[in-house]
């Protein structure tokens, strides 16, 4: 028996008191390591999970459209692991054009892989909702490929710095994985996505007498007038899932009408956490995301024709923007008629002309 | 001469409260365990289309049906004018949420 400043205390006390300290001094970094290895193990079974979801989903709905139900896994199979190689942009001269062609051509290829799947009385517009329900399957796919390769190889090599980063990582990429999760579901239903806000806007601004015409691939104009000034109102082709190609629209309306005084786009914008969904800003610029291609078009064509382009954004969250629409957004519409008013008012005068484009994916909206 | 004071530790409180901790520490482990696992629930949002009369502006929201897209005219007749109605939108309401 020992006795010092804590009292009477065996070896026995001691030791249990003490080997902690050492266990955690010599292999706090492996239990560490462990740890974080079942968490990140956990999170991979439940992305698992949701990708079979939405693959799941994804056949069943190809199956009520196809020519032959026999064919539609192992074409789906096919299909989910596709993939899109950009050009080399070690001398960047000209790459917009090159990548804008490898983009098309992806596009073409997956509507026609999909159109050849299903039968011929489908209609374009469910060939798009099952396009775009295939291509939230495949980032959900992607997404787990990507996890779980660096998880095996955490494991493989034993490495505490892979797992702690994937672990790092796993709320945000476990947010996009279920908004891509329910994005598949609103493919699915063909019910408009907050990303659809902008063609609501337009669609919201027509009295349903204007002409409509085919502008641009898969993207329509309506012409109308507003406060005396004469509009065109932008948006892709709906109400299949479609995001069109606004900027081809933009220019070929701004190279056919000199009067044109100013560009608005409407769009959804991802909000910083805190701010509120639905909540309307306005600026300048092209208000459009996407690969890069139709911003630079807007872009080319508005400094070349030294028109001002405003934009004018209603935030949301990712989940927000690709999942069903919330009311939140849907009732910001009124606020963003109100700022492009205003614009109009500011910047032109009557006689003059406008353009107004609503962009995102027009589903359920046509 | 040793001294003996009132707060005397013995080898059993030690015991105790290596006991305790480790009780501690693994119902805060088990907690932790059940709040990873429970974290991903499919809930899918309850989705409403809201219907407008064209002619008296009278608003109706009811379950969203597959189908049904922006400024769709439904078949639907208006309750006040007998009016069609028309798609005026389609959003969710997060559960919870009236």
């Amino acid at each position: 028996m020992l006795e010092g400043a804590l009292g009477e205390t065996d070896v026995l006390t001691i030791l249990l008191f003490y080997i902690p300290f050492l266990i955690f001094i010599l292999y706090g970094q492996r239990i560490q390591y462990h740890m974080a290895l079942i968490e990140v193990g956990g999170f991979l079974s439940q992305l698992e999970r949701m990708k079979n979801i939405a693959r799941l989903e994804t056949v069943n709905a190809f199956k009520r459209f196809a020519k032959d139900e026999k064919k539609v896994e192992p074409a789906l199979n096919v299909l989910v692991d596709s993939f899109m190689i950009l050009p080399e942009s070690m001398d960047p001269f000209g790459i917009v054009k090159k990548v804008e062609h490898v983009v098309n051509v992806r596009d073409d290829k997956l509507f026609n892989d999909v159109r050849r799947l299903v039968r011929d009385d489908v209609d374009d517009s469910q060939v798009r909702n099952l396009e775009n329900m295939l291509e939230a399957t495949i980032a959900l796919e992607t997404i787990y490929k990507i996890i779980r390769h660096y998880y095996l190889l955490a494991r493989k090599m034993g490495s505490f710095m892979i797992v702690v980063q994937l672990q790092m990582l796993t709320p945000l990429v476990f947010n996009e994985a279920k908004a891509y999760l329910s994005a598949v579901f609103a493919f699915k239903l063909g019910v408009p996505i907050g990303d659809g806000i902008g063609p609501l806007v337009i669609n919201r601004l027509l009295t349903g007498n204007e002409a409509m015409r085919v502008i641009a691939k898969d993207t329509v104009v309506y012409e109308t007038a507003i406060e005396g000034r004469k509009a065109y109102l932008v948006k892709a082709k709906g109400p299949g899932g479609n995001v069109g190609k606004p900027g081809d629209a933009i220019s070929k309306i701004l190279e056919s009408d000199d009067k044109v005084k100013v560009v608005i786009m409407v769009d959804a914008a991802l909000k910083l956490e805190g701010e509120r969904s639905g909540s309307v800003a306005d600026g300048v610029g092209a208000a459009i995301g996407g690969i890069g291609v139709e911003k630079f078009k807007i872009e080319e064509i508005a400094t070349k024709k030294r028109v001002p382009v405003y934009a004018v954004v209603i935030k949301q969250s990712l989940l927000e923007a690709i999942s069903a629409m919330r009311k939140e957004v849907a009732d910001a519409v009124e606020e963003v008629h109100k700022r492009i008013m205003r614009i109009i008012k500011t910047t032109t005068s009557e006689g003059d002309s406008v353009v107004i484009a609503g962009i995102g994916n027009t589903i359920g909206i046509p | 001469m040793m001294l003996k004071t009132p707060l005397q530790v013995t080898s059993e409180d030690i015991m105790t409260l290596i006991l305790l901790t480790l009780l501690m520490a693994f119902v805060l482990a088990a907690m932790d365990v059940v709040r990873r696992r429970r974290r991903f629930r499919l809930e899918l949002p309850r989705i409403k289309t809201e219907l407008k009369c064209p002619s008296c502006g009278l608003k109706e929201v009811r379950d969203f049906k597959q189908g049904d897209y922006i400024s769709k005219v439904t078949g639907e007749r208006c309750k006040r004018c007998g009016g069609q109605l028309v798609v005026f939108a389609i959003y969710t309401i997060m559960r919870g949420e009236t």
